[in-house]
């Protein structure tokens, strides 16, 4: 009896310690949205004459034992190699500018034939180690101007070089997770809301008084390489029509016509959400925005009960990325932002993306798994 | 920092519910709106052309069918499209002999679809198909082919472009046999390609009609009455056969005739169906009308004798009225037989307005003989009140002052030839649709003349082919025939103040043979320029000639022994005349075969086998000489697949 006794008196929190609770949710929505991006990939593609389908469930399985990799990487480990990785990264954008391939116009990947890879998708959470690293030595509360104009350096490399191939979307999509990381660490929120406002006015002034007819036009082409060149919005009208036919219960799955009609132009890809907005309805595209909201609300969970600073940090620069993806992109289908090559995570098909997310659920869990280690 | 944590979160959360919002915005709310943009875009009704019905002769020939052809378009929204003058360039390249004027403007801006070409010839539409020209696109049309080309072309009419029947009976029966359309729906891909989908519906196919024409009596009439027209370099002229006892159309021709292949090419002259649409003043032949009142009223009998004052009668305030000879005394039989206008007026007087306006009515003048022809007209009879005495009745009583057409003559002859009964004119005898097959019957429109008077009339009228008669020419070999001539004298209608002009519409019209009559002919030449103008002289050697041909053709056995030629005034040998009349089978003749159509020809002599095929209704192509050996089409050949020339390959010496 007593023995009994003594085992069950073992402290709450002591037995914690020991058994770390994972959440489950993280990795249980990107096996889903995976599962449920493929079965779109595959419905996207097959009028197409070829499906999608066989090599993005590869690239899902690679993904996921990537994920298992970078779960049992200690992130203080690799927070000591931050720089170096930073560097390969850079390095590896050079290549790319240097011997890349060309694909749409933009000289974006590494590799041979369609086995390739796309630098940039992992120079981000590169960025985001060496940034986590960065800000985690700030003193709190606030940040300095000084320091945060020094981790805007270290972003800004890599956004020149992205630019360069050109990718001008997936140049912008460093910058959010710059600016959660910014937020998280102790940003005055007066230097956000006025950068903001500056930005916004001088935004609009150049715009409307600065760009002329046919320079607004371009800038409309450059940011929306994918709009049709039959006219302009047909990919923006297109898309909504798929969204809007889909109506609450959809067409059902491969009854889309929209998409198995092809007027639906990147629907494997960027437009993936308007697949399943047209095919399961209403229902359909909020049974995947709460499987969004489960995986970044465990993922902010993992934020909110780290212990360590670089952990919350690169946490949050992952999830500020993962949660703009999701949100602009979705924004776009919908019409609500312009459209730019944005795709969905875990839904659009792309090798080096899927890789990405991966790795960066697989981060994420890892930082929530050693949170109680002591250093 | 778990409360910055917080702060991103709230804010991707509102982020997030303006996307839901919009979400529910376009699928739960305005759904509908994108519903029918999606179907709109996608999807589009095509019709689908029904095949129009066929046509057919009596015995099955085939005068109208349709098939169906290829039609190209353009579509120069489409991204493959390489632009209006290099796309016509090509195609003018591919279609050389093709008209391609006016293509280059019908491409105006915004247009998704343009004819190219329609309608074309099966090597043009291979060759098109093979250029793979960009943008260009085909669709299946229904085109009209007449077999016989201009065989008919006024009782048939023609079809426009569009498929809507736009003369005679593709006009008239245009419901009936243009059949009704079905459609399927056509979905489109974003790229414009077609894409098949389930829902469609059949078009009906149009019922065919079966007419009482026979072509090879449609060819007859028409061959001599375009040689008749062009012999007296006449303005035209009409022809009109009738079977007696039913009131069936077995021939209706008109001159100038047309090709409804190619209808546009045809003037409105040509295209005029003058048998049924002219009505002119008929002259002489409405005395056998006069001579109906006046025995059925008992008023004359044909052996009465009658004074025609020496050919001049002088009617009030001096008008005079003449005769082409002088006459004295003459029974009324040859009153009529030699068509004394002063002897009829003197009956017709006896007569009276009233009678003699209510007989024109009983025979059907002033109205439509409601025959299935469109545009038919009236003719004008004017109303008895408005009869002047003496003149009016003088002069309608020998067919002039009232106007008809040849139908409604050769409809009034018939009635005397059957006997008394008036029949309404019938065209189509059966329309067969997909539902089950409509037989038209005979319909009696009237009786106007007793029976008793018809024989008496009949005998009157036989007085005027035979010696001594005015249309001695319209005599047949082997048959008595009964009918009256006319030179209708013609109002200009240019200058109608001027009176009559020397315009003759000059016409017989009779039956044959007279007391068995089998066909009723009308045969009106209009303004013959060349030697007399009288019918006798004009119009009566045609009627001879078509009921000849006819006859032998129906085999009709020679039904007089009193054998009389007017033109050498040589009898004909009796061999000649039964030949003419011998049944198939007969010696010298083909032997029908079983299974019907076509006969065998083998063994026959050149000249027996011209007869013969002649007699069928079909031209000949004769190769070698001698007897017939080989025949192509070959016996049994149904006659509707029977084109229009036989071919026979003769052998020395194989008698058979």
């Amino acid at each position: 009896m007593r023995s009994l006794s003594a085992r069950g008196s073992v402290p709450e929190d002591l037995r914690r310690r020991r058994v770390p609770q994972v959440l489950w949710g993280l990795p249980a929505a990107a096996v889903l949205l995976s599962v449920i991006g493929l079965a779109t990939v595959h419905s996207a593609s097959i009028e197409s004459g070829v499906d999608y389908l066989p090599r993005q469930a590869l690239w899902v399985g690679i993904g996921f034992v990537l994920m298992l990799v970078a779960f049992a990487v200690d992130t203080h480990d690799l927070t000591k190699f931050a720089p170096a990785i930073y560097l390969a990264g850079l390095v590896s954008l050079v290549a790319v500018l240097l011997v890349g391939q060309e694909a749409g116009g933009a000289r974006s990947w590494l590799g041979t034939g369609s086995w390739r890879l796309q630098p940039s998708e992992f120079v981000r959470p590169a960025t985001a180690l060496l940034l986590a690293r960065y800000l985690a030595t700030s003193d709190p509360p606030y940040l300095g101007l000084g320091q945060i104009f020094r981790a805007g350096a270290l972003l800004v490399v890599p956004m020149v070089l992205v630019a360069a191939q050109p990718d001008l979307g997936g140049a912008v999509m460093f910058f959010p997770m710059y600016l959660g990381m910014i937020v998280v660490s102790g940003v005055r929120l007066r230097y956000v809301v006025a950068a903001g406002l500056i930005a916004l006015v001088l935004g609009g002034l150049a715009w409307n008084f600065v760009l002329l007819d046919y320079q607004q036009q371009r800038v409309m082409t450059f940011l929306s390489p994918e709009s049709d060149p039959l006219g302009a919005g047909y990919q923006l009208r297109q898309s909504k029509i798929a969204v809007g036919s889909g109506e609450l219960t959809g067409k059902g799955y491969l009854q889309g016509t929209q998409s198995q009609l092809r007027f639906l132009p990147a629907r494997h890809t960027d437009f993936v959400f308007a697949v399943l907005a047209e095919e399961w309805g209403f229902l359909g595209v909020a049974t995947v925005l709460a499987l969004y909201a489960l995986y970044l609300g465990n993922g902010f969970r993992v934020a909110r009960r780290a212990r360590d600073r670089v952990g919350i940090l690169l946490v949050v620069g992952l999830l500020s990325t993962f949660a703009f993806y999701v949100l602009y992109n979705t924004a776009m289908v919908v019409g609500l932002l312009p459209i730019t090559g944005i795709p969905l995570p875990f839904l659009s098909y792309g090798g080096s993306f899927t890789l990405a997310n991966f790795v960066a659920t697989g981060l994420v869990l890892g930082v929530d798994l050693r949170r109680h280690v002591n250093r | 920092m778990s409360a910055r944590v917080v702060l991103l979160v709230g804010a991707l959360a509102l982020w997030a519910a303006a996307v839901a919002g919009r979400l529910v915005q376009l699928q739960v709310v305005e759904h509908g709106r994108f519903g029918a943009l999606a179907a709109r875009q996608q999807q589009r009704l095509e019709e689908l052309a029904p095949p129009r019905g066929a046509i057919f002769d009596a015995k099955g020939r085939r005068l109208a069918a349709s098939m169906e052809v290829q039609s190209a378009f353009a579509d120069p929204t489409l991204p493959e499209f390489p632009g209006v003058a290099p796309f016509v360039r090509q195609v003018e390249k591919a279609l050389p002999a093709r008209d391609l004027s006016g293509l280059r403007e019908r491409f105006e801006p915004g247009r998704r679809f343009v004819w190219v070409a329609r309608q074309l010839e099966p090597a043009e539409a291979e060759r098109l198909e093979e250029a793979r020209i960009p943008g260009l696109r085909f669709d299946t049309e229904s085109r009209r082919f007449y077999p016989m080309g201009s065989l008919a072309s006024h009782v048939l009419g023609f079809v426009g472009i569009d498929h809507v029947g736009l003369e005679g009976l593709e006009y008239l029966y245009d419901e009936e046999i243009r059949g009704t359309p079905g459609w399927r729906r056509v979905v489109h891909d974003g790229e414009g390609r077609p894409v098949e989908r389930p829902g469609a519906v059949a078009p009906r196919p149009g019922a065919d009609l079966h007419l009482e024409i026979d072509a090879a009596i449609q060819y007859v009439v028409e061959r001599v009455l375009r040689r008749t027209v062009r012999e007296h370099r006449a303005e035209g002229g009409s022809a009109v056969v009738l079977d007696p006892r039913t009131g069936g159309v077995l021939a209706l021709a008109s001159m100038p005739d047309f090709d409804p292949g190619s209808f546009a090419t045809a003037g409105p002259d040509q295209r005029r169906n003058r048998a049924v649409v002219d009505h002119y003043e008929p002259g002489s032949t409405l005395k056998m009308v006069t001579a109906t009142a006046a025995i059925e009223a008992g008023l004359v009998e044909p052996d009465d004798r009658i004074d025609c004052l020496n050919g001049a009668i002088t009617l009030e305030r001096g008008i005079r009225i003449r005769d082409h000879h002088p006459y004295g005394l003459l029974s009324f039989r040859d009153v009529i037989a030699k068509s004394s206008n002063v002897g009829t007026i003197r009956v017709g007087l006896h007569v009276g307005a009233t009678r003699l306006h209510e007989r024109l009515q009983a025979f059907g003048f002033g109205r439509r003989t409601g025959v299935d022809l469109p545009s038919e007209t009236a003719g004008l009879l004017p109303p008895a009140e408005s009869w002047r005495e003496p003149w009016t009745t003088a002069y309608i009583s020998f067919g002039q002052g009232l106007s008809a057409t040849s139908l409604q003559i050769a409809n009034a002859f018939a009635a005397v030839a059957g006997g008394g009964t008036l029949y309404r004119p019938r065209v189509v005898s059966r329309i067969v649709r997909r539902d089950g097959v409509e037989e038209r019957r005979p319909e009696v429109a009237g009786r106007p003349l007793e029976p008793d008077t018809a024989r008496v009339v009949t005998s009157l009228l036989e007085g005027v082919v035979e010696p001594g008669g005015t249309a001695t020419r319209a005599a047949v070999p082997g048959h008595r025939v009964a009918g009256k001539s006319g030179s209708g004298q013609q109002v200009d209608l240019a200058d109608v103040g001027a009176g009559y002009s020397d315009r003759i519409m000059a016409s017989f019209v009779g039956w044959v043979p007279s007391r068995d009559p089998r066909l009723v002919i009308l045969v009106a030449i209009d303004h013959p320029r060349n030697g007399p103008d009288e019918g006798g002289y004009v119009a009566a050697p045609a009627f001879r000639e078509m009921a000849t041909e006819i006859l032998a053709y129906l085999g009709v056995p020679a039904s007089d022994d009193r054998l009389w030629d007017p033109d050498d005034g040589a009898e004909p040998t009796l061999h000649r005349v039964a030949a003419a009349a011998l049944p198939l089978g007969s010696e010298g003749t083909p032997r029908p075969v079983e299974a019907g159509g076509l006969p065998e020809f083998s063994g026959l002599s050149a000249r027996q086998a011209v007869l013969a095929s002649a007699r069928l209704g079909l031209q000949v192509r004769l190769h070698g000489r001698g007897f017939v050996g080989r025949q192509s089409p070959p016996a049994g050949t149904p006659f509707e697949q029977v084109g229009p020339a036989l071919d026979l390959w003769l052998q020395e010496g194989v008698a058979r």
